[in-house]
C-alpha cells in the first residue's frame, strides 16, 4: 500500500517541479515544459506496445489465457497513453510550428503505433471465441509490429523533421541543463510508475474475475 | 527429397488450379474487381476533369485505387472458403503452408490482371507523364507482390474473425504503410522520370519488405488456420 | 496569478483526480482479495 501513497506524492512533486523548478528550454518558453509529459507518455505507449508483443509471442506457445489478458491489457493502457501523446504533441506543434499536425516523422510514429492499437483492439472486439480471439488477435500483433522497424527506417528519409529533439539532443549530447534533465528523468520514472499501478490493478482484477468464475463451475 | 520437392510442388499447382476453376465457374471475383476497377478510375477522372495533376498526386491516385482494388479482391480467396464450410475438407488435404501459397499465388494471378488493367485505363483516362517506363514496370509490380503478400495473411486473419471483409481495410493500413510511403515516393520518381540511385534503394527495401512480410506470414499461418 | 499558475493547478487537481480514482480501485479491489481468502 505504502508505495501508491509515495507514488501520489511523488508525481504531485514532479508536477509542480516542472513548472517551478525547471526552467524553460532556450527559445521555446514556458511551453518548452509540456515535454516533461509528453515524452514520458509516449515512452509508456511504447513500453505497453513491447510488453503486449511478448506476451502475443508467449501466447501462441503456451496459449495460456492469462498471456492473452495481459497482451490486451498492455493494448488497451498503451492506447490510452498514445492518444495522450499525441495530444500533447499536437499541442506543442501548434505553439512551436503554428500547425497541429504537420506528419512530422515522430508524429507519425506515434499516429502509427495509435493505428495498430485500435486495429488491434477492434480485431479482438470482433471474436467471440477466447482462444480463437487470443491467437488471432496476437498474430496479427506481431505482423504488424513487423511493419515498425521499417517504418523507422523509411520515414526519416522521406520526410524533413521538426521535431525539437535536434534542438534538445545534437548528436548525442544532452542540451538540458542539470536541473531539466533531473525533473525530466524523474517524470520518465514516474509515469513509468504509473503505468506499472494500472497493469497491476489489471492483473489483479483478472485473478479475481478468473478465481469467481472457476468456483461459479465448481458449485 | 526430390521426390518429395515434387509433391510439394504438385499439391500446390492442384490447389492453384482449383482455385482458378472455381473462380471461372462463377466469375464473381473477376467481374466485382473490374467494374470496381473502372468505377473508381472513372471517378478519379470526372474529379480531375481536364486539370494536369502533380506526378505526386498520380502516384498517390495510382496506388490508393490499387490498395482499395486488392483489398477487395484478396479478402474473398479466405472467406469463400468459411462461407462454403469447405474450410475443413481444404485442412485435411493440404499442409497450411501449402493452403497459404496457394492462396497466395492465386491473389497474385488475379492482382496481375486487375493491375495491368488498372495501369492501362490510368493511362488512358488521366494521360500521367510517362518518365521512366521500364523502372515504372518494375515498381508496380514488386508493390502489388508486397501488397498481395501481406492483404493475404490479414485476409486469413479477418475470415476467421468474422466472415466479412469490412475489417481488412482496417487492419492492413498499419501493415502496409511502409509499403505505401516507399512505393509511392517511387512511382513518383519514375514518372517523374529522375535519377535512379533513390529508386534502387526504394526496390531493395521494397524486395525486403516482401521477404521478411513472407516469412512471417509463412510461421503465423498454422495459428491462423488451425483451429 | 500567471498563467503558468493557472496550468500548474489544473494539472496539479487533474492528478489528484486520477492519484483518488487508482487508489479507490485499489482498495475495493483489496476488499474482494481479502474477502476471498478468507
Amino acid at each position: 500500500m505504502i508505495w501508491r501513497i509515495i507514488l501520489g506524492l511523488y508525481m504531485l512533486l514532479v508536477t509542480v517541479a516542472t513548472f517551478l523548478y525547471a526552467p524553460p528550454a532556450l527559445g521555446l518558453g514556458d511551453l518548452s515544459r509540456i515535454i516533461y509529459f509528453h515524452v514520458p507518455l509516449a515512452w509508456v505507449g511504447v513500453l505497453a506496445y513491447l510488453f503486449s508483443m511478448i506476451n502475443s509471442i508467449h501466447f501462441l506457445r503456451s496459449l495460456n489465457p492469462e498471456n492473452d489478458y495481459k497482451a490486451a491489457v498492455n493494448a488497451e493502457i498503451g492506447l490510452a497513453f498514445t492518444i495522450l501523446a499525441t495530444l500533447t504533441g499536437a499541442i506543442f506543434a501548434r505553439n512551436t510550428w503554428g500547425v497541429y499536425w504537420n506528419w512530422d516523422p515522430r508524429q507519425t510514429s506515434v499516429f502509427i503505433l495509435m493505428l495498430i492499437y485500435g486495429a488491434y483492439l477492434v480485431l479482438r472486439s470482433s471474436v467471440q471465441d477466447s482462444e480463437k480471439r487470443g491467437r488471432l488477435a496476437a498474430v496479427y500483433s506481431i505482423m504488424a509490429s513487423i511493419s515498425v522497424p521499417f517504418l523507422v527506417f523509411i520515414i526519416p528519409r522521406l520526410y524533413s523533421t521538426l521535431h525539437p529533439d535536434p534542438i534538445l539532443n545534437t548528436s548525442g549530447q544532452l542540451k538540458m541543463n542539470a536541473q531539466m534533465l533531473q525533473v525530466f528523468l524523474a517524470s520518465l520514472a514516474g509515469f513509468t510508475g504509473i503505468y506499472y499501478w494500472i497493469y497491476n490493478l489489471e492483473l489483479r482484477y483478472y485473478k479475481i474475475k478468473e478465481r469467481k468464475e472457476a468456483k461459479q463451475e465448481h458449485d | 527429397m526430390g521426390k518429395v520437392y515434387c509433391n510439394w510442388v504438385t499439391r500446390l499447382a492442384a490447389l492453384v488450379k482449383k482455385e482458378i476453376l472455381e473462380e471461372f465457374r462463377t466469375r464473381y471475383a473477376i467481374n466485382s474487381l473490374l467494374m470496381f476497377a473502372v468505377t473508381s478510375l472513372v471517378m478519379v477522372s470526372f474529379a480531375v476533369g481536364v486539370s494536369t495533376l502533380s506526378s505526386a498526386l498520380h502516384a498517390s491516385l495510382l496506388w490508393i485505387i490499387l490498395f482499395f482494388a486488392s483489398m477487395s479482391g484478396v479478402a474473398r480467396a479466405f472467406v469463400k472458403e468459411e462461407e462454403k464450410n469447405t474450410s475443413y475438407a481444404l485442412r485435411l488435404a493440404a499442409t497450411p503452408s501449402i493452403v497459404y501459397l496457394g492462396k497466395l499465388l492465386y491473389n497474385f494471378i488475379i492482382m496481375s490482371a486487375l493491375t495491368l488493367l488498372v495501369l492501362l485505363l490510368y493511362l488512358f483516362f488521366l494521360n500521367p507523364p510517362l518518365g521512366n517506363i521500364p523502372l515504372l514496370l518494375l515498381v508496380v509490380p514488386l508493390g502489388v507482390t508486397c501488397l498481395v503478400t501481406a492483404g493475404t495473411t490479414i485476409a486469413a486473419i479477418v475470415a476467421k474473425a468474422s466472415s466479412q471483409g469490412t475489417l481488412l481495410p482496417v487492419l492492413a493500413f498499419p501493415v502496409l504503410l511502409p509499403l505505401f510511403i516507399t512505393v509511392i515516393h517511387a512511382t513518383r520518381i519514375t514518372l517523374d522520370g529522375r535519377e535512379t540511385a533513390e529508386i534502387i534503394q526504394a526496390l531493395l527495401f521494397l524486395i525486403s519488405y516482401e521477404v521478411v512480410i513472407l516469412t512471417a506470414s509463412l510461421l503465423l499461418f498454422d495459428y491462423v488456420w488451425n483451429d | 496569478m500567471t498563467d503558468l499558475n493557472i496550468v500548474l493547478a489544473v494539472a496539479v487537481i487533474s492528478w489528484l483526480g486520477i492519484f483518488l480514482y487508482l487508489l479507490r480501485l485499489d482498495l475495493r479491489l483489496r476488499k474482494v482479495e481479502r474477502n476471498h481468502e478468507s
